[in-house]
């Protein structure tokens, strides 16, 4: 299998007003070619600085302190800014979570997908627009050709979200990353959404960075999965291995948090404590002072990302065969 | 018995259009139900579905504009000022944002406090007894009692607003989305505390949520809302798992599964909400319904019993046979 994407040990750092803040630490995944890969975890884990870090968006208090990340062959780290403008919106793409403030309010929605095509692939404004047209068509806009004249604010969270997925489309890139793309709408609509996005998936020959938060979707959704924790990759595994037999204590205690017919009458079980504060990690594994599996050596050492089934990797001194 | 008895309760709201056009939005359109005493009632529809609006109408936060509500054996929409605020005292709510329900200016202890001085008349230093108390009641610790709400973290803001809404001992409380800010983790500690408190205190839920994998953990009954209208209402597992409308199972198929074994059998509803300016003529549901005919348009459905729920559908009957065969 070919990684179309390869993120290798990345840590970043963000300078804030309150000190330096360990956003990123030793972050790695690979996300092979037409796959869809997922980013789970809670807020604040760093699924979005991953994503962004990807495309070289970062904010400018954001500095990286080590790593790799490749896209098809080549470091994206050393690439000069006029390179990643061009890679950015053509090989890769985002779509975000709220479309109504990720589009344009003041020009045509036509007009902001024709943009994209007129930048980076040399089209005129008529090619574009038709390009434009039919790429809506593509994304089950209806009555494509009149919808182009029309506003962001004219349209349904769903239509601006698929307004949003056919400029992403345009340059016909390879990897899409999705932040929480239905996070903003109703159940039945993202349920559309997210078809759509398989759909396109195939036909396109993409591969999809999503990042959710939310376990169902990734059920239904993912290839495989990157679980997080306090900015540090906890688990990762194909979707059906992570689900079945998930390694790390984070993920099964998030687990069993999930509400179900099936737990009626027991309490929930939640993890004791807060997520930490990334101005002061704890030291070793960022999860023991809440796993309820933890041992001494867990504050000290910082456990490895290491294959311990077969596709199935796991930071947790468990597997190491450390016993206390 | 019941202890909130809703009949036939609709909520208007104006809405302008642009500069001159005005128009009419029924927010809640005729809704009557049951909520016994001591029960988790779900409420359960999609954006704009009413079911917020359904909640505040309940506590007489907005002023129905026809129907009744009882709360146990009082007609609410009957009373005037002062007796409202009396009856206020046994009913309680939680929102969603619990950052934005807590006044920034205020810290814990006066947010907590300020129920009871002004309702119980309370001196500082029984008001203050009483505060430790409620804390203790929702897992917060006392050093908290100083702190201002951008201080807390989401999961502690929202013990705070829970605090503070049984403060005066309410029978019955209103939570809307109580947890839909919260991550998985913190939603688990905040829903086993309000089934502990459930417990301990004999209260009565109204669980306002458009998430069903948690409204068929908690609740005992569940309402499904589509436009203002309930379309299916009975007990949680009848309505989520056996449940015949095509509205209330086209919802449950959309809802992922956190269980990669399980394959989709998604029952796809095209489009999207119409406008609830001119909602469709009949049945509201139809024009996003594969099983809608002619009579959909044409003739209003009402709630009526079918197998183990009651169903506002005119094929509800066959609808159950398509299914089991």
């Amino acid at each position: 299998m070919t990684h179309l994407l390869e993120m290798r040990d990345l840590t970043l750092d963000f300078e804030t007003e309150d000190g330096v803040a360990k956003v990123l630490d030793r972050v790695s995944f690979d996300i092979a070619e037409g796959e869809v890969f997922g980013l789970v975890g809670e807020t604040g884990c760093g699924k979005t600085v991953t994503a962004l870090a990807i495309l070289r968006l970062l904010p400018r208090t954001a500095l990286i302190r080590g790593g790799a990340i490749r896209f098809a062959g080549e470091n994206l780290l050393a690439k000069s800014d006029g390179e990643m403008a061009r890679l950015r919106g053509s090989r890769m793409t985002m779509v975000f979570q709220d479309p109504a403030t990720s589009l344009n309010p003041t020009f045509p929605i036509g007009d902001q997908v024709a943009r994209v095509l007129t930048v980076h692939e040399g089209l005129d404004r008529d090619e574009a627009l038709a390009r434009a047209a039919e790429l809506f068509g593509r994304v089950g806009l209806p009555d494509a050709g009149g919808l182009l004249r029309r506003y962001p604010h004219e349209l349904s969270g769903g239509m601006q979200q698929r307004v949003m997925i056919a400029m992403a489309l345009a340059c016909r890139p390879k990897l899409l990353i999705a932040d929480e793309p239905t996070t903003a709408v109703d159940v039945t609509l993202q349920a559309q959404i997210l078809d759509l996005l398989l759909t396109l998936k195939a036909e396109f020959g993409l591969s999809v960075l999503l990042i959710t938060h939310n376990f169902g979707i990734v059920a239904e959704t993912c290839d495989r999965v990157g679980v997080m924790y306090a900015g540090t990759m906890a688990e990762v595994g194909r979707t059906s291995d992570v689900f079945r037999e998930p390694l790390h204590p984070y993920t099964q205690s998030l687990m069993r948090a999930l509400p179900r017919t099936g737990a009626r009458g027991r309490p929930l079980q939640s993890i004791p404590g807060m997520v930490p504060s990334l101005l002061v990690p704890p030291t070793g594994c960022r999860f023991h002072p809440r796993c309820e599996f933890a041992m001494k050596t867990c504050a000290a050492r910082r456990p490895e990302l290491l294959e311990h089934r077969p596709g199935h990797r796991a930071a947790c001194l468990l597997y190491e065969g450390v016993r206390e | 018995m019941s202890l909130i008895r809703v009949e036939d309760l609709t909520k208007v709201f104006p809405t302008r259009v642009g500069l001159l056009r005005k128009g009419l939005i029924r927010a809640v359109d005729g809704v009557s139900l049951e909520i016994d005493s001591g029960e988790t009632f779900g409420l359960v529809g999609e954006s704009g579905s009413g079911k917020t609006t359904l909640g505040r109408c309940i506590l007489c936060l907005l002023t129905p504009t026809s129907g009744r509500v009882w709360f146990d054996g009082v007609d609410l929409t009957g009373l005037d000022g002062r007796d409202l605020r009396r009856m206020r005292l046994r009913m309680q709510i939680v929102f969603q944002n619990p950052l934005a329900s807590l006044n920034p200016r205020m810290n814990v202890r006066s947010i907590v406090s300020e129920p009871v001085r002004v309702h119980w008349g309370l001196d500082p230093s029984e008001a203050d007894r009483r505060v430790r108390k409620l804390l203790g009641m929702v897992g917060l610790h006392e050093e908290v009692l100083g702190q201002y709400p951008h201080e807390l973290s989401g999961g502690q803001c929202q013990r705070v607003a829970i605090a503070r809404a049984l403060a005066v001992e309410p029978k019955f409380l209103v939570l809307d989305e109580p947890t839909s800010s919260l991550d998985v983790s913190v939603q688990a500690q905040i829903v086993n505390l309000l089934k502990q408190l459930q417990r301990d205190l004999g209260l009565t839920y109204l669980f306002i949520t458009h998430d069903l994998s948690l409204i068929s953990y908690l609740a005992d009954r569940v309402a499904v809302m589509y436009m203002g209208k309930v379309v299916e209402i009975g007990g949680v597992l009848d309505v989520l798992e056996r449940g015949v409308h095509p509205y209330t199972r086209a919802l449950r198929s959309a809802v992922p599964v956190p269980d990669p074994t399980v394959g989709r059998r998604r029952i796809p509803i095209r489009g999207e909400i119409p406008s609830a300016m001119n909602p469709p003529s009949g049945c509201r549901f139809r024009t996003r319904c594969p099983w809608a005919q002619d009579r959909c348009a044409a003739e209003e459905p009402v709630l009526r019993g079918v197998q183990v729920t009651q169903v506002a559908c005119h094929f509800a009957e066959s609808i159950a046979e398509e299914v089991v065969a």
